[in-house]
């Protein structure tokens, strides 16, 4: 029973799939200097538009080891280089964007990105990044394969360069064509900066994971013990009954 | 039996002996009460759920220390135990794929019943008392998955709570006295809170002890479908039954970890259960501006979801969905074969039950996914299947070629 119940679960998720094909991320959740390079990343080009209003700065700083020589959180980087909205190092990331402003630029408030890697994935949010291509048609003169005139215009044009689209002879978009201005080395490094960015909103939308998967360890060793241990003595209990 | 123990019992316990029928109820239900020898794997399941609803209680409790019931809060307060709480993620996280293992214990623990008969004489109160159990299950966790005020309890809560517009006449008035508004909203969400902290768990508990004491009257079931209860050798002695302790104790205790052990792995490795005990759209606070792609119930609800859906008319789906809860009541009077097992049931029962757990699964699949117009066709196709057994178990169950059915169990455990 419990076993046709997995095979139903496994193949609902099959067709539960997006049409789209999502490029795949990797993420190493013990690399903390990622996810301190992302956070980077995050307040440098994303905080502008995008709150993770879940989020304190000292907490932050804290799980991802942002200490000074004295190991306390340090306050000095937190407010020279993350927080950039007030002066307190233990306020939520809420960016200062009002919403009167936010929706006479882009039609909507930009969306909190604290829980996004957990409503769309991180190969969503990696395949989003990679996915803008120029379109003049668009107010921001960029649209996007996966989501399809998105009102956020490309934050990283000046790493990514820009992307032209490959059109079918219907008019479709069907691909995409790197921009031939940048090298290699470009834009591998702009493909590090995504990995290392989608690696810290994946610690952002759920900061106690690495926790969870390391105790997670332990509990099921103790289970695995613990349930030999049982079996032995109900068969020891059950021996004399024929 | 408490003559057995009054011979013993000192100090505290026979001071509480004498005051209360402490030892003779511990021994009744507990310690002595004689159980079939050939219980099998599904028999852990009545015991899991009790397991787990003690799980949901205990969770429940903490969680609700920390959770505020208001439309402006309740999903910061989610993330705040997720996020600031001392292991409120881990408690969270138990509550959450509880209610869905509950479920699955509780989807188990009923096709054990299917397969041996247990709801037949003399366990009908024990099914009945079961299931109005598994109606308020339904209801509890319905009223529970709109407290995180995600997207998808919103959505789904203002679905189901619209079921109730589609009955003639009364219909407007009753949904609006269920909800309190013309909308869900705040006012909702403080009646499912209380609903589902202190209404629906009380009324569980109560049928709880009902279930138990009517089992305990009758006695266990077991594989075989035979009584055990008056099987006695010839100096008086039960036959083919064990002491509830050790011996069930023991194996339950070997089930309780072999639970835990896959219960701990998904809330350590999948809390989200694939998507299916935590809907990615519930992590988006809920809007009543923006509707979902896709409206779907939580994976323990779509079986009958997609029986809703199959039905052309709006009634006809609500009407139909009701039934398929509201049959299974008639399940002992349904069923007019008196052998209980399907060890020795008719090969034509082994079929119809068989396609009927088959049709279950398969609405419960076609629950989590857009309706297309094939897949619709499979609904209502799975849909006459389910119904088709309760109709026609009463047709043939009469005339049914049984085997013959032992005196005595056959196998041990």
């Amino acid at each position: 029973m419990r076993i046709l119940l997995y095979i139903v679960l496994l193949i609902s998720q099959c067709f539960a799939l997006e049409k789209h094909i999502l490029s795949s991320i990797d993420i190493n959740r013990n690399d903390i200097a990622a996810k301190q390079r992302g956070a980077q990343v995050f307040f440098n080009y994303c905080s502008g538009c995008h709150s993770l209003q879940y989020v304190r700065y000292s907490d932050m700083a804290r799980d991802l080891k942002i200490f000074n020589k004295q190991g306390m959180v340090d306050k000095d980087i937190i407010l020279n280089y993350l927080n950039f909205v007030n002066d307190d190092y233990r306020s939520q990331a809420v960016n200062a964007m009002s919403t009167e402003d936010a929706i006479s630029w882009f039609g909507k408030r930009p969306p909190d990105l604290s829980l996004e890697t957990r409503v769309r994935g991180n190969n969503w949010i990696y395949t989003f990044l990679k996915s803008y291509y120029v379109d003049p048609k668009r107010p921001t003169g960029v649209n996007n394969l996966l989501f399809k005139d998105v009102a956020m215009p490309n934050p990283f044009s000046a790493l990514q360069g820009l992307q032209y689209p490959i059109i079918d002879e219907h008019g479709n978009v069907v691909g995409l064509k790197k921009d031939p201005t940048k090298t290699v080395a470009e834009l591998e490094s702009y493909d590090r900066t995504l990995k290392d960015l989608v690696a810290f909103l994946d610690y952002v939308a759920e900061p106690h994971k690495q926790q969870r998967l390391q105790l997670g360890r332990y509990v099921m060793l103790f289970l695995v013990v613990f349930s030999l241990t049982a079996y032995l003595y109900y068969r020891e209990v059950w021996k004399d009954v024929e | 039996m408490s003559t057995t123990n009054d011979k013993t019992s000192t100090g505290l316990v026979a001071w509480l002996d004498e005051r209360l029928p402490f030892s003779a109820f511990l021994n009744k239900h507990l310690l002595e009460y004689k159980a079939p020898k050939n219980f099998n794997f599904w028999y852990y399941f009545g015991s899991l759920a009790l397991f787990v609803l003690i799980n949901q209680i205990v969770t429940g409790i903490w969680l609700a220390m920390f959770y505020k019931p208001m439309a402006t809060e309740a999903f910061n307060s989610v993330e705040y135990i997720m996020r600031d709480v001392n292991y409120g993620w881990l408690i969270r996280y138990m509550h959450s794929t509880g209610a869905s293992f509950f479920f699955i214990v509780i989807y188990l623990h009923m096709t054990r019943a299917f397969l041996y008969g247990s709801y037949k004489k003399p366990r009908e109160l024990v099914w009945l008392l079961g299931c109005f159990m598994f109606v308020l299950l339904i209801a509890e966790a319905f009223f529970g998955y709109l407290l995180p005020w995600g997207q998808m309890s919103f959505w789904g809560a203002k679905v189901i709570t619209s079921l109730f517009e589609a009955i003639p006449y009364i219909g407007t008035a009753l949904a609006e006295f269920i909800r309190g508004d013309f909308t869900v909203s705040d006012v909702v969400l403080n009646r499912f809170f209380s609903l589902h902290v202190a209404a629906i768990p009380m009324l569980f508990l109560g049928l709880v002890i009902f279930h138990l004491a009517a089992l305990h009257h009758v006695g266990s079931n077991n594989p075989d479908g035979i009584e055990t209860k008056n099987l006695v050798d010839e100096h008086n002695k039960p036959l083919d039954v064990v002491n509830f302790h050790p011996y069930y104790t023991v194996k339950d205790i070997f089930g309780f970890s072999v639970f835990l052990l896959i219960f701990f792995a998904f809330i350590f490795f999948q809390p989200e259960g694939f998507g299916l005990f935590l809907e990615a759209p519930n992590f988006l606070q809920a809007d009543p501006l923006v509707t979902p792609e896709h409206i779907a119930p939580v994976w323990y609800m779509t079986p009958f979801y997609a029986i809703l859906r199959a039905v052309p008319s709006k009634l006809g789906g609500v009407m139909a969905m009701f039934s398929a809860i509201g049959v299974l009541f008639f399940m002992p009077w349904l069923d007019r074969c008196p052998v209980k097992s399907i060890r020795y049931r008719g090969f034509i029962h082994k079929v119809m039950l068989s396609l009927f757990i088959a049709s279950f699964l398969i609405l419960g699949y076609l629950g989590t996914v857009p309706a297309t117009p094939t897949l619709t066709i499979v609904a209502r196709i799975a849909a006459i299947f389910y119904f088709s057994f309760f109709i026609l178990l009463p047709l043939y169950s009469k005339y049914e070629k049984t085997k013959p059915v032992p005196t005595r169990l056959t196998r041990s455990h």
